[in-house]
């Protein structure tokens, strides 16, 4: 029996942040929430590389009607200039406003703006952020020396290093086997970080 | 082929448009939202002149009866027909199409004395003479149809209802087109059916139906009409010992049977169903849109269905996607309702397939 489908927009929902997968919608989520704001919701999209025929079915969507704002968040990786330009191509494509810089709401309707983790000029990724957030926990050392060894011991270290020492500092948490997003609901990102004001104002404006 | 089509005034329709019209057209949406309205739209305007129409698809909402008592009664003959019930608007519908151009249908209410006259070559003689004219409003209504054929004629027909009955007048020249419109409800027109099949098998396409029925009985060997009482009956051969009648061998048979018969029935002009899915096991509904796919490109004809299943949906899409040289002949359209107007919302093969593999509501 084919599963049921379901809406990717409540009802009388105002205001949509897309992001790019499941892990990171449990990370905003967790994030809005203890920012105390309720009028948001994360819209997972299904990878980067769905993101511009996604968009476009995004907008089709029975109560996109009822969105005023359209947040999108999206990894730098090597290149965020690059990464910022294909998510406004993306945005044009579906017929949508793309701001012509990162972080900022162009006017709408809906109003749209995009959040290129870790900030708008530097190359990376949400765990990059989330790394900086936890450099002074005291385990955080403890990571730095597990690769450190790692690398002594010419043992190949993974390509995503910033991944892997995010996967290594959980590790160190109460409870082990989380991934980023999960590990965030569970209350291990320390979101009272400055290193979170940037998408924190950002996700505020996304909500007035 | 159409390419876009307007409605304004009709039914529940304030104002609607839908554009990107397709081969094989799908219509989704809410309950009470309009889609059967657009199929019957769409049938008014595909039989241009013939106000006898506005009739028929009142009938086939099961709107009208054969007994029309007066006064009242001439009033309700055509209400439904208008958005809110408003004998005094004008329903307009507007067609783009590749071979036809922009046409456009528009229908009015006449009910005062000085408006029959301004169409008296129209009025039944005796009426026209009456003394003053002038039937009174109450005991004459006429339902008069505009049609601009897009080369800058204009014609004009009337349906008179008095308290004669209900008049042509003058009798309204044959459609640009044939168009079918397979209604949800209602005992399945086993006769209807039976003439189309008979009309196929004259041209020699009564393969086409016995392949598509394969789908479903892939023991069927071969079709043959058959009258039983006074009426013809489309039977199947299935290797018993004697022919059994599509109706008996399942709802299923019956209504692919009479998609694809209206189909070649309707050769270069538009098939309506409503609720195509109904009658049809979810598994066989990739088959039935390729057999309708097949049969649509083979007679030319332009498909526009109603569904409520996203399993039809996907199946739709699934048959075209795998379909590489006609992979762009399908459109889901869904309706919206947004406060008291009604949009339009066009899927292409892009949009669906992202929905699909999403897991995102479309209907």
């Amino acid at each position: 029996m084919m599963a049921q489908p379901e809406s990717l927009i409540p009802v009388a929902c105002e205001a949509v942040l897309v992001v790019e997968g499941k892990d990171e919608e449990f990370f905003f989520d967790a994030l809005l929430q203890v920012e105390g704001i309720r009028n948001v919701h994360v819209a997972q999209i299904g990878g980067k590389d769905r993101l511009p025929g996604n968009l476009r079915t995004l907008r089709n969507e029975r109560h996109f009607r009822s969105v005023r704002s359209l947040g999108v968040v999206r990894d730098a990786d090597a290149d965020p200039t690059g990464t910022f330009s294909s998510v406004r191509d993306a945005l044009q494509r579906a017929g949508l406003p793309a701001p012509s810089r990162p972080a900022e709401l162009v006017a709408g309707p809906p109003r749209v703006g995009v959040f290129i983790v870790p900030s708008g000029s530097q190359s990376g990724a949400l765990e990059d952020l989330c790394l900086a957030a936890v450099e002074d926990d005291r385990a955080y050392p403890c990571v730095e020396k597990y690769f450190e060894c790692l690398e002594q011991a010419s043992v190949e270290c993974p390509r995503e290093r910033s991944r892997a020492r995010m996967q290594v500092f959980l590790a160190s948490r109460e409870k082990v086997d989380r991934r980023l997003g999960v590990a965030a609901q569970a209350g291990y990102i320390p979101f009272a970080s400055p290193v979170f004001d940037e998408v924190k104002r950002f996700l505020r404006a996304l909500a007035e | 082929m159409y390419r876009s089509f307007h409605v304004a005034n009709f039914r529940c329709f304030r104002s609607l448009d839908v554009g990107d019209l397709q081969r094989i057209n799908l219509v989704a949406g809410m309950n009470n939202v309009g889609k059967t309205a657009l199929l019957e739209a769409l049938f008014l305007h595909c039989g241009a002149y013939n106000p006898e129409l506005a009739m028929r698809v009142n009938v086939l909402r099961g709107i009208v009866s054969t007994k029309i008592e007066l006064p009242e009664g001439f009033e309700r003959l055509w209400s439904s027909l208008f958005a809110g019930f408003d004998l005094g608007g004008q329903v307009e519908l507007v067609g783009e199409d590749i071979e036809h151009g922009r046409r456009v249908l528009r229908l009015r209410v006449v009910r005062a004395p000085e408006q029959f006259t301004e169409i008296g070559q129209l009025i039944e003689p005796e009426l026209a003479q009456a003394p003053g004219a002038h039937v009174s409003a109450a005991r004459r209504l006429e339902l008069a149809l505009e049609y601009d054929n897009g080369g800058g004629q204009v014609g004009k027909c009337s349906m008179v209802a008095d308290l004669k009955g209900i008049h042509l007048r003058p009798a309204p020249p044959p459609p640009p087109f044939r168009a079918v419109f397979l209604a949800a409800r209602g005992v399945i027109p086993t006769a209807e059916d039976a003439q189309r099949f008979s009309k196929m098998e004259l041209v020699g396409k009564q393969d086409v139906v016995c392949g598509a029925l394969r789908v479903i009985e892939p023991r069927l060997r071969r079709l043959a009409v058959v009258v039983s009482g006074d009426m013809p009956i489309i039977h199947g051969d299935v290797g018993l010992n004697r022919l059994v009648p599509l109706s008996v061998m399942g709802d299923g048979m019956g209504r692919l049977a009479g998609l694809v018969v209206a189909i070649g029935d309707a050769q270069d002009g538009v098939v309506l169903v409503d609720e195509i899915e109904n009658g049809l096991h979810h598994s066989i509904l990739p088959n039935v849109w390729r057999v309708v796919a097949e049969a649509a490109r083979q007679f030319n004809v332009q498909v526009f269905a109603t569904t409520h299943s996203y399993e039809c949906i996907a199946a739709a899409h699934k048959a075209f996607a795998e379909d590489l040289p006609y992979q762009d002949e399908f459109r889901l359209h869904r309706l919206d309702r947004v406060k008291d107007e009604t949009v339009a919302v066009t899927y292409d093969r892009e949009t669906l397939a992202a929905a699909i593999e999403m897991g995102w509501e479309v209907r």
